[in-house]
């Protein structure tokens, strides 16, 4: 007797388990396609963390490291040399770039003739342009034989880019080179054109810097739809294999 | 060449997924088989007698992911099946927008062919609801794609939810049937 | 054997029954608890105001207004006082409430137009510049478009797709819960109708009330604690927030309608036990 109660009263804890259990199984089956799908997305859409919303810009840059990688790039050759291999000490590894994350400072603009001394960062959002010139990540970096897309306010750190003329030269320097860009073109462009052009600008197989902000420079224009685009080749800077 | 946003982001998307493999020690630059799958998404597919390509930013936001990290011949494998895939989905059913994308009842796969190819690394999806990007960040969360064509209608198909509660519903009616015709409604006193 | 092959029939059948109950039970509870947890007005302005949306908006308001002015030349300074707490509170809620009253809601932008223009002027004032009919013409054109920053902004992501689910949802919930309503008080008649003695049946309803339980709890209470859905990826921050909140209250109501069948298995067991005794005793009394 007393275990027929002990089993009737344990049924009252099984008997449930096993229906949620059946249950389960059933809405399973029943709503396949949408437990699916929210697998298949939830699966893209769920971190490993919980997001930050407030990633600090980093700095990167260092502009000592240019020089000592070409240092070390002589002694590397001077090694060669002795031993008889070819090693060619204007060509960079690109095992030594240190390739930037979206919000990384990683190099610097400047034109001393037109006081243009810019922070570079990888990525162009809004708060990286209040904090330097930022470069589109559909772009590349220097050295490799490719476009070199970057904007900057008209107002704060491309101000200069209003002195620009043909034949300034423009450097840009970062931790694995220094790269002198000559300026071949200063155009200006209504921002449809300018977007319309972008993907032939982008799929070039040379290295062209590609400087743009908003045109006009004078303050207040409700809404800039120019502009203001330079365009140079470099002339000088290792190239990255 | 006609540009074809939508299905370019999911590819662009297993791509920047190729790319950011970070936890790779071996040598940065592109090996020659992510050169051949970085060739195959730029040579794009043909549909309706026209080519249609991805947009320069996405090829090369993929080669700089590509670039910055190494991927397993394995992964590039996977990647490579999955790309054939989508395409194959593309030129099955004539695929050039979303809608028709939507209409013919294949989005569901393509995301989630999309979803195998990017469960090959870690990267999740960003969303910003006032401005409908997406964005894609690695593992470090660092942004290393973004999009702003956003899939956010799917269609299914509930042929196995309408099965299973019409079995349900059987099992109902069944049981009424079978306790009637056993006369298990009639009250008798149970020994 | 005839006897015995009817009580097992009896049971067979019972079980099937209380297992149905058990699938019909949670089906009633998480109609009721989307309902009141995402589509219930109040409870939408309660989140909003636990997570600081609107503090959120203003900030994101301010934000992209200071973006949009940047590479225009002026001073930031012209943006101040345009917004406060209270105005943007007021939109909110007022693009919301039309939402779910299904109508359309056009907030008063004269307020915040001529603070902006005034704030110009100013500065204009101080630069000592010209004023001219094409500066008239750019003023015009950046206050316009710092009115529509706000204009989107201050409406709610994905609302009319929430409003479009809530119509939905709406055409759903009324038959729903008939149906539902109607197959759980047959199942429950159909059970105790098999069994002569009252707490007999309710044993079963025991068990449906119990796997009920488990079914409407088990699933939300592992996502509420392993707080997943945190790891979600949306971005404003204000927004996400409200999300997460969203997604809390949900899961929330699930476990207190979990509760709320676990409390009624305890009532049917006391029902059961207080039966059976009365049962004892009446046999004691006639023997």
């Amino acid at each position: 007797m007393k275990s027929k109660s002990i089993s009737k009263l344990l049924a009252y804890v099984y008997m449930p388990v096993i229906f949620s259990v059946l249950g389960y199984g059933i809405l399973r089956i029943a709503l396949a396609p949408v437990v699916d799908m929210a697998e298949a997305v939830g699966s893209m859409v769920i971190a490993s963390e919980i997001p930050d919303f407030n990633p600090d810009l980093v700095a990167a840059f260092d502009p000592e490291a240019a020089q000592r990688l070409a240092e070390e790039n002589q002694r590397r050759a001077a090694e060669a040399a002795k031993a008889e291999e070819e090693f060619d000490p204007n060509v960079i590894s690109v095992d030594d770039v240190d390739f930037p994350a979206n919000g990384t400072y990683f190099a610097r603009l400047t034109c001393e003739r037109i006081g243009l001394d810019a922070p570079l960062y990888w990525g162009d959002t809004n708060k990286i342009l209040k904090n330097g010139a930022g470069q589109f990540m559909g772009s590349f970096l220097p050295g490799f034989g490719r476009p070199i897309l970057i904007s900057a306010h008209n107002t704060t750190y491309f101000k200069p880019l209003q002195y620009t003329e043909v034949g300034d030269i423009i450097t840009c320097q970062t931790n694995y080179g220094i790269y002198e860009y000559e300026v071949t073109e200063v155009t200006v462009e209504h921002v449809r054109d300018f977007a319309g052009n972008r993907n032939e600008m982008l799929s070039a197989e040379e290295e062209t810097l590609i400087l743009y902000t908003c045109y006009p420079f004078y303050a207040i224009a409700g809404t800039k739809n120019e502009r203001l685009i330079v365009y140079g080749t470099r002339i000088s800077g290792p190239d990255v294999k | 060449m006609k540009k074809f946003k939508v299905f370019a982001a999911v590819l662009a998307l297993a791509f920047s997924m190729a790319g950011a493999v970070s936890a790779s020690a071996a040598s940065q630059g592109i090996t020659e088989e992510e050169q051949q799958l970085l060739d195959k998404f730029k040579a794009g597919i043909e549909v309706n007698g026209e080519m249609v390509t991805p947009p320069a930013s996405y090829i090369n936001q993929a080669e700089n992911e590509l670039m910055r990290t190494d991927v397993t011949s394995e992964e590039i494998a996977i990647l490579n099946e999955r790309m054939d895939e989508i395409y194959a989905i593309i030129q099955e059913e004539q695929l050039t927008t979303p809608a028709e994308a939507r209409q013919s009842g294949r989005l569901n796969e393509m995301v989630e062919i999309g979803q195998e190819a990017a469960a090959v690394v870690d990267y999740t999806l960003s969303f910003n609801a006032s401005t409908r990007v997406v964005t894609v960040k690695n593992e470090a969360g660092e942004v290393i794609f973004e999009t702003k064509n956003v899939v956010n209608q799917t269609g299914f198909d509930f042929t196995a939810t309408f099965v299973t509660i019409g079995i349900l519903g059987a099992s109902l009616v069944a049981g009424i049937a079978v306790a009637g015709r056993k006369g298990l409604f009639a009250r008798e006193a149970e020994v | 054997m005839k006897h015995n092959s009817i009580l097992l029939w009896k049971k067979s059948v019972s079980l099937l029954f209380a297992f149905l109950l058990s699938l019909v039970l949670p089906g009633i509870t998480l109609l009721a608890a989307v309902w009141l947890a995402c589509f219930d007005r109040d409870i939408f302005y309660r989140n909003m105001a636990e997570v600081g949306y609107y503090a959120g908006v203003t900030n994101e308001i301010l934000d992209l207004a200071e973006d949009y002015t940047l590479p225009t030349g002026m001073d930031l300074t012209v943006l101040n006082g345009i917004i406060d707490g209270e105005i943007v509170s007021r939109d909110v809620n007022g693009y919301i409430s039309a939402a779910f009253s299904g109508i359309v809601y056009t907030p008063d932008l004269e307020s915040f137009a001529g603070t902006l223009t005034d704030n110009v002027h100013q500065f204009f004032e101080r630069e000592g510049m010209e004023e001219s009919d094409d500066r008239e013409e750019q003023v015009r054109e950046y206050v316009e478009s710092i009115e529509a920053i706000y204009l989107e902004t201050v409406k709610m992501p994905l609302l009319d797709y929430l409003m479009q689910a809530k119509e939905l949802y709406g055409k759903l919930l009324t038959p729903g819960f008939c149906i539902l309503g109607f197959l759980a008080v047959l199942l429950v008649i159909l059970i105790l109708r098999m069994h002569h003695y009252l707490h007999r049946g309710l044993r079963y309803v025991a068990y449906a009330f119990g796997g009920a339980s488990l079914m409407a709890g088990i699933l939300p209470a592992a996502a509420y604690l392993s707080g997943f859905y945190y790891r979600i990826h949306l971005e404003p921050e204000y927004f996400y927030r409200f999300a997460m909140q969203y997604v809390d209250t949900l899961l929330e109501f699930c476990l207190y309608m979990s509760g709320l069948w676990l409390a009624a298995m305890i009532s049917c067991l006391a029902l059961i036990w207080t039966l059976k005794r009365r049962l004892k005793a009446q046999q004691k009394y006639t023997v």
